[in-house]
């Protein structure tokens, strides 16, 4: 009975239905187990455990179901959870079923025919890596990357994409594979508007119709998007270039036919007025004109532009000595097509700032104060009537005093006084910046919460604002930008930082509160690394400083990226985390390459221009004399071979003084060790950059460099070299022929020591750069001739003030002969002079010189020092120097001299002397340099007058020469 | 226990079906409403508005058009710092709630029977409230008009009837009127915008 009841009952359950989303009776009951459905979920149990608002044992609440679905959702890993309940033994039993979401993992593409190329197809896609990832997603990137190739004329483009899910890891992997089809050509273009000329000319600007440069060709370019736009803008210049500022060429439509495959252009044309800039009281070039009236850049004219051409004009005459300079516009309206836009200037008298005076400051002295200025006394050369504008008066005025907010001078007034007639002289201006510094404020206290206890120790540290400091807003901003990098470096990417103040016991005493709410700690559940064709995984994986359970750090994501970028193997390496939004504590850290092509081609033409010696085989100029050589370079490299990051490359050089081949294989960062490289290399080269001989070399070598810090670094090497010296080249005594023109093996192990600590290598204005090098040459590494050498090199740079610096540099080598060949080697000694060593001399041509022909023979030891006065010269981008070289390269140690005369004609052991002047011009990628030397000591020699036969025969004439005393030097970067 | 009453109850446990307690209805963005607020919401609207709760399929859909609106205002409230209404406000709007019934205790035998608790009531009444004032603070000064613009407004109002009435003795009616019509269709179209620019997802398995 109590069965049939039972069972009658339970077929009611069965029976009834709940109102959605009103479950009937399960509030209130215990929670016996809790299940997931599927069990395999993309977030660990424990983390989802932690996310339910509800555990086994507790009693059921609706409020808490809710809480639980929204929890569950806001992790970004669902997209869509529902949460069921039925009766168990012990309770009840939720079930938790959830829809997974998935995520980018990368996007490639194939197929593209450029314009557009793979990157900008992928770039029109807006899937970014990481992100969730939906159907929809994928149809709106199709339809922007079908707009990318419309655009560029592909009419008939096919993407087929491929989606690949990968549900251990929820990512999805997004191919499209592109049908380009063929491009679409030009057919002419049509015109609608005002054109003012004929559709003719309007089509011919446009440069759609096949030509190079002014010759027509037959037929029409293939259509591009960047063709259009250009055409368009070439269009607008021409009415531009009628001064009609404000045309508006648009492209209307373009009309596609399908049958021919081609496109023609509708164009609307509004000419607008002619815009007339006439300037009344002063006189400008047309030039200049454009660059002060932004009507021209902007293309458009409005009061605003007119007023800012106003501005840039008042500054203009400012800067050239007109400092009270009046001026104003006159727009009228546009008649008969024409608009005048006049400019009334009166310039009035011309002035010269002849002084800049600074008062009143005790904290700050003077010249820390002058280091901020940007006006300038007149001076020579540089700034004739000085620089100034009462812009940039003003601007100084504002630097000096957020100087002195930004160290707790919080009431400091500073005012900038313009005298005229300064000092009774008429048109003299000086300027004084007066200070009142006021008292300072300070911190009394420094309160800082929400932090723990190790992490505030830290900050304490790190942090500028501390009791007893001075009190600026300055310092809190660079406070709250350490604290939250901190934060965001240590896995919590949502910290916030507030802070506020109270006045403190006394007077100019604050009380500063920091309040930092660092939010939830991410941790890396994985690193996931995607886009590996060719490379190695294990090499990316030790790159990574990334590893499960680490705090996410942005700053550890960012070295790791920086790291793999300098394998030099990665056109792209992006990083992401995955679901970025999601409030999940462990995420997935994504790395996605693209690798780079494997193979890579350099070739280029140049010449050198420079004092070159004399024909092979004549015995002119032994000095040299100016020579022109041009020179062709070829190169290939293949990258990342073996997957493993190394490179091969093979380089050539052809020039009428050089024949080069050399072949490197480079592995970067040695066994994951960033701070080492191993290169390997072999080099063939005939070269005659040396005047007396022309010398044939073959060499291998293997170089490990080793970086032992920031500044220092260390390179092994081991070179295995034979040099041959081609006799007939040797321009030297004949009796010293057979001697010095034997062919020679040298073995060499070298060190080098290099210490950087310039503040920039192509410019430098402070700082020091040393350099070792030793080498040993030995039989039992073999070689023929035994020695050793040593390089030494000394540089240091001493600002004076801002902009002036004066650098010198010492150079030291010395080599000693220990066994075998009785001479050392003419290749292996010691060739100095020229740009970069003593200005005095050419190219290689200091030191001993051959008592029958005049030519460098090299010496074993050497000394040079310079002595380089850098200073602005004119404008921003010219810059002057003047320098003292003296030194020499000498016959060996005992007869290094510092010793000013030449004894006699065949005295070459005295140090040599050289003065001069240098301009340097400013580029971005280092100065270009030019320097003019006068040298009172230039060797005296003989030089021979005759052909090699006379010379072996022992006729021909010795000659009286010497080093021209006057040089010229051209080249790039600073000498040292 | 007899066994045998025991053997019946754990039958009775193993029989009771699997019930849905909740599930996600609509995300609007990352925010969530689920298929328990929306039934919320209409057996409040019902309570509130007198007629019995309807929770066909047909009026969930709606409702949770609803809430989505409701969500996209109070968020755009919230980023302009509307403010909230106080307890006051809120409590001046449940007085004449109460005082549709005879006593307190039939009131809340009123809130039990139409399955909402007070508190519910009162957030329900507090977000309408808010949203008012938002709609007003950030669409009334849009809301200009002439004399013209009231007159023609009047004449649509009487289209069809008798000779409208004097337009001075009821210009602060018609004036009120007016605005309230021009802020909902400013309100309207504010949300068509929002709504289109705003990812909204319905799971249709909420709404069967």
């Amino acid at each position: 009975m109590l069965l049939f009841a039972t069972l009658l009952l339970a077929s009611a359950v069965l029976g009834q239905t709940s109102p959605p989303g009103e479950p009937a009776s399960f509030e209130g009951r215990t929670i016996a187990r809790i299940e997931f459905d599927p069990p395999d979920q993309p977030l660990p149990r424990d983390e989802l455990d932690r996310l339910l608002p509800m555990g086994v044992g507790a009693t059921l609440k609706m409020d808490d179901v809710r809480v639980a679905l929204r929890k569950l959702y806001e992790t970004g890993h669902y997209t869509d959870v529902s949460i069921s309940a039925e009766p168990a033994r012990e309770g009840l039993t939720l079930r938790v079923s959830t829809e997974r979401a998935y995520f980018l993992q990368g996007v490639t593409v194939d197929g593209a025919s450029d314009p557009p190329n793979r990157n900008q197809l992928i770039s029109a896609t807006k899937l970014e890596l990481g992100t969730p990832f939906s159907e929809r997603d994928v149809l709106q990137a199709i339809q922007n990357m079908q707009e990318r190739m419309l655009a560029n004329g592909l009419f008939h483009a096919g993407i087929q994409p491929l989606v690949r899910r990968n549900p251990e890891t929820g990512e999805t992997d997004v191919h499209f594979q592109v049908d380009a089809g063929k491009r679409a050509r030009f057919q002419g273009a049509q015109v609608r508007g005002d054109a003012l000329h004929p559709a003719e000319k309007i089509a011919d600007a446009t440069r759609w119709a096949r030509g190079l440069g002014f010759v027509p060709f037959p037929g029409w370019r293939d259509m591009t998007e960047n063709r259009v736009q250009s055409g368009i803008e070439r269009v607008r210049q021409l009415f531009v270039r009628e001064n009609r500022l404000q045309a508006r060429v648009t492209l209307e439509n373009i009309n596609y036919d399908g049958k021919t495959n081609t496109v023609t252009p509708t164009l609307f044309i509004n000419p607008g007025p002619v815009i007339e800039v006439r300037i009344e009281g002063a006189s400008l070039s047309s030039g200049r004109l454009r660059q002060l009236i932004p009507i021209y850049e902007e293309r458009n004219v409005d009061r605003g532009l007119l007023i800012e051409g106003n501005r840039n004009l008042i500054d203009y005459f400012q800067a050239q000595g007109y400092f009270d300079v009046e001026s104003d516009f006159v727009e009228t309206p546009e008649t008969n097509g024409l608009q005048v836009i006049q400019y009334i200037i009166a310039r009035n008298a011309r002035h010269k700032l002849v002084s800049v005076e600074i008062t009143g400051n005790r904290f700050f002295d003077e010249a820390t104060l002058r280091d901020r200025l940007s006006i300038r006394p007149a001076s020579a050369l540089r700034y004739r009537y000085g620089r100034y504008s009462e812009k940039l008066r003003d601007q100084d005025r504002d630097n000096i005093r957020d100087l002195y907010r930004a160290n707790g001078y919080r009431d400091v007034v500073v005012e900038a006084v313009t005298v005229d007639d300064f000092e009774g002289k008429q048109d003299h201006l000086g300027v004084r910046f007066e200070v009142q510094e006021g008292e300072p404020w300070s911190v009394e206290a420094l309160d800082i919460e929400g932090v723990e206890e190790a992490d505030g120790e830290y900050l304490r540290g790190v942090i500028q604002t501390s009791p007893g400091q001075a009190f600026s807003e300055t310092n809190i901003a660079a406070d709250r930008d350490a604290v939250l990098s901190f934060y965001l470096n240590n896995g919590y990417p949502e910290a916030t930082f507030d802070w506020s103040q109270t006045p403190g016991t006394e007077d100019r005493r604050v009380r500063v509160r920091y309040v930092v709410h660092p939010g939830d700690r991410q941790y890396v559940r994985d690193v996931l690394i995607h886009g590996l064709d060719t490379t190695r995984r294990s090499l990316v994986t030790s790159r990574i400083r990334l590893r499960p359970g680490d705090a996410v750090s942005q700053s550890q994501i960012s070295e790791s990226q920086r790291r793999l970028y300098d394998l030099g193997i990665f056109a792209k390496v992006q990083t992401a985390l995955q679901n970025p939004e999601g409030i999940e504590e462990r995420k997935h850290v994504l790395f996605h390459f693209d690798e780079a092509a494997k193979y890579s081609f350099t070739a280029a033409i140049g010449a050198e221009l420079a004092r070159i010696g004399g024909g092979v085989t004549t015995f002119d100029s032994p000095a040299g004399q100016a020579g022109f050589s041009p020179r062709l370079s070829l190169g290939i490299s293949r990258l990342n071979l073996l997957g493993l990051a190394h490179t091969a490359s093979l380089q050539g050089l052809v020039s009428t003084l050089q024949q080069r081949a050399i072949s490197t294989y480079v592995v970067p960062q040695l066994s994951g060790n960033e701070n080492l490289n191993l290169t390997f290399s072999a080099l063939f080269d005939t070269s005659r950059d040396v005047r007396t001989f022309a010398a044939r070399r073959w060499e291998g070598s293997v170089q490990l460099a080793q970086r032992l810090s920031r500044a220092n670094s260390l390179q092994y090497r081991y070179a295995f070299r034979r040099s041959t010296i081609d006799e007939n080249t040797l321009k030297i005594s004949p009796e010293l022929i057979p001697l010095l023109s034997q062919p020679v093996r040298v073995g060499m192990v070298a060190l080098t020591l290099i210490q950087d600590r310039r503040d920039n290598p192509t410019d430098t204005h402070r700082g020091v750069y040393n350099t070792m090098d030793t080498a040993v040459s030995l039989r039992q590494l073999g070689s023929e001739s035994e020695f050793t050498r040593l390089l030494l090199r000394n540089s240091t740079y001493h600002p004076l003030g801002k902009e002036i610096t004066i650098a010198r540099t010492l150079q030291f080598g010395y080599m000693q002969r220990l066994a075998g060949l009785p001479e050392i080697p003419l290749p292996e000694r010691f060739y100095a002079g020229g740009n970069s060593s003593q200005r005095a001399f050419p190219d290689n041509q200091a030191g001993p010189r051959d008592f029958t022909t005049g030519f460098p023979l090299g010496g074993t030891a050497m000394l040079f020092h310079s002595t380089e006065f850098r200073f602005p010269l004119f404008g921003e981008n010219i810059g002057g120097v003047l320098f003292h070289d003296m030194g020499n390269v000498y016959t060996n140690i005992r007869e290094l001299s510092f010793r000013f005369r030449q004894r006699d004609i065949g005295d070459f052991d005295y140090m040599v002397h050289g003065v001069g002047l240098g301009i340097r011009y400013r580029t971005p990628v280092g100065p270009v340099r030019v320097d003019f030397s006068f040298s009172p000591n230039s060797p005296r020699f003989f030089g021979f007058q005759g052909t090699r036969d006379e010379l072996l025969a022992g006729t021909g004439t010795l000659t009286n020469q010497r080093i021209n005393q006057f040089q010229f030097h051209f080249s790039l970067g600073q000498t040292f | 226990m007899k066994p045998a009453a025991t053997f019946a109850i754990a039958l009775l446990a193993l029989a009771a079906p699997a019930e849905t307690l909740d599930r996600i209805a609509v995300t609007v963005e990352k925010h969530v409403i689920t298929q328990s607020e929306i039934v919320r919401y209409l057996r409040i609207s019902a309570f509130l508005d007198g007629p019995m709760p309807d929770i066909s399929a047909f009026s969930r859909r709606e409702a949770a058009g609803r809430l989505v609106d409701q969500y996209l205002i109070l968020e755009d409230a919230e980023q302009s710092r509307t403010p909230l209404p106080s307890t006051d406000d809120v409590e001046a709007m449940v007085q004449p709630l109460i005082r549709r019934y005879a006593s307190q205790e039939e009131y809340l035998a009123a809130l039990r029977s139409a399955g909402v608790t007070e508190a519910e009531v009162r957030e329900h009444l507090a977000a309408g409230l808010r949203m008012l004032r938002y709609t007003d603070l950030r669409f009334r000064p849009e809301v200009q008009y002439t004399d013209q613009d009231l007159r023609e407004f009047q004449a649509s109002l009487a289209r069809g009837s008798a000779p409208p009435p004097d337009f001075e003795q009821n210009r602060k009616q018609l004036e009120k009127l007016f605005i309230d019509k021009r802020l909902m269709q400013a309100l309207d179209s504010w949300l068509e915008t929002v709504r289109h620019n705003t990812p909204v997802v319905y799971r249709e398995a909420a709404f069967q």
